[in-house]
């Protein structure tokens, strides 16, 4: 837990989250084919969960990606808060260790993303194109909140032991 | 402790699955109309290069993605929102050239994809491919 306290990044830690990063990365294009079902948002809470604030590396480093992959849009101004603000509500979770609370977490992430996205509509049409947007979304945003929901709820608890175990034979070393 | 934070986070998973079926009915309540049937629309093609093209399709498809994709007259990647259309009548948008294809509905700049556009009977589309985000 102590990771998340110093807010400096020892080399592993670096290394740990860029490779968090690039998992995100990878998860996410591997399964392109399928809408909304990436292991993003689960690695996000996994990396929040046991690395504290410093998972917001990973969710910066993830949209600048994303963002080097694909080019210029108004998507990228989306992506640079709304996979940070996983982070963020999933910091006052670290403490509990339920895994329906995790995967509670994550399922609202997926179902609130087309309304998190639509508010840069806000000020380009105003609030009719910003609603008419996000309502044409909503089935992909309630894919999104099943596939957050089913992976985090198995993937999470033991990714998290796993990751939890490591860190505690380096402190040990 | 461990059994009471188990039973809050079984609330508020039951909470998120009432909120993702809520969200599911405010779309069924709110998403636009199709028009089941026989329906014949006209389709205006702006290329880049000026040759332009029209094309009037007869269709039975409710969504604009479905009459379209019955002339294969766009092509494109599945998004998070539906397809991404990159292709329209054999013409590729650059994007290493700030290239996108829009389109507008009876003079309307589009606010939909072409998966959720409704199709009507006499409907004008005309799709545009833009040059710079």
């Amino acid at each position: 837990m102590s990771a998340g306290k110093k807010s400096a990044l020892s080399i592993r830690e670096i290394a740990e989250l860029s490779l968090i990063c690039a998992l995100m990365v990878a998860g996410k294009e591997s399964l392109r084919l399928i809408p909304n079902v990436h292991p993003v948002t689960l690695l996000l809470l996994l990396a929040a969960a046991v690395y504290g604030v410093k998972a917001l590396y990973p969710a910066f480093g993830f949209a600048l990606l994303e963002i080097a992959l694909y080019g210029a849009g108004l998507w990228n101004l989306m992506y640079l808060y709304v996979w940070p603000l996983a982070v963020l509500m999933a910091l006052p979770l670290r403490q509990s260790r339920s895994r329906a609370l995790w995967a509670a977490a994550a399922g609202l992430h997926g179902l609130c993303f087309g309304a998190l996205c639509a508010i840069p509509y806000l000020f380009i049409g105003g609030w009719k194109m910003a609603v008419s947007w996000w309502i044409s979304g909503i089935p992909y945003d309630v894919i999104h909140c099943v596939s957050n929901t089913v992976l985090t709820f198995v993937l999470l608890p033991p990714l998290r032991a796993l990751l939890e175990r490591l860190k505690a034979r380096r402190s040990a070393n | 402790m461990e059994k009471k934070s188990s039973k809050k986070g079984l609330i508020a998973l039951v909470v998120v699955l009432a909120l993702a079926v809520a969200a599911l009915v405010i779309w069924q309540v709110n998403k636009p109309a199709a028009q089941k049937g026989g329906k014949e629309i006209t389709v205006n093609i702006d290329h880049l290069n000026g040759d332009d093209t029209s094309y009037t399709i007869s269709t039975d498809e409710e969504y604009l993605r479905g009459a379209l994709e019955q002339e294969n007259l766009i092509e494109g990647t599945e998004s998070e929102y539906g397809l991404y259309v990159q292709t329209v009548d054999g013409e590729t948008a650059d994007e290493s050239k700030q290239e996108w294809w829009g389109y507008s509905v009876n003079g309307e700049f589009a606010e939909l994809g072409v998966d959720s556009q409704p199709v009507a009977d006499g409907d004008v589309y005309d799709f545009v491919l833009n040059v710079g985000w």
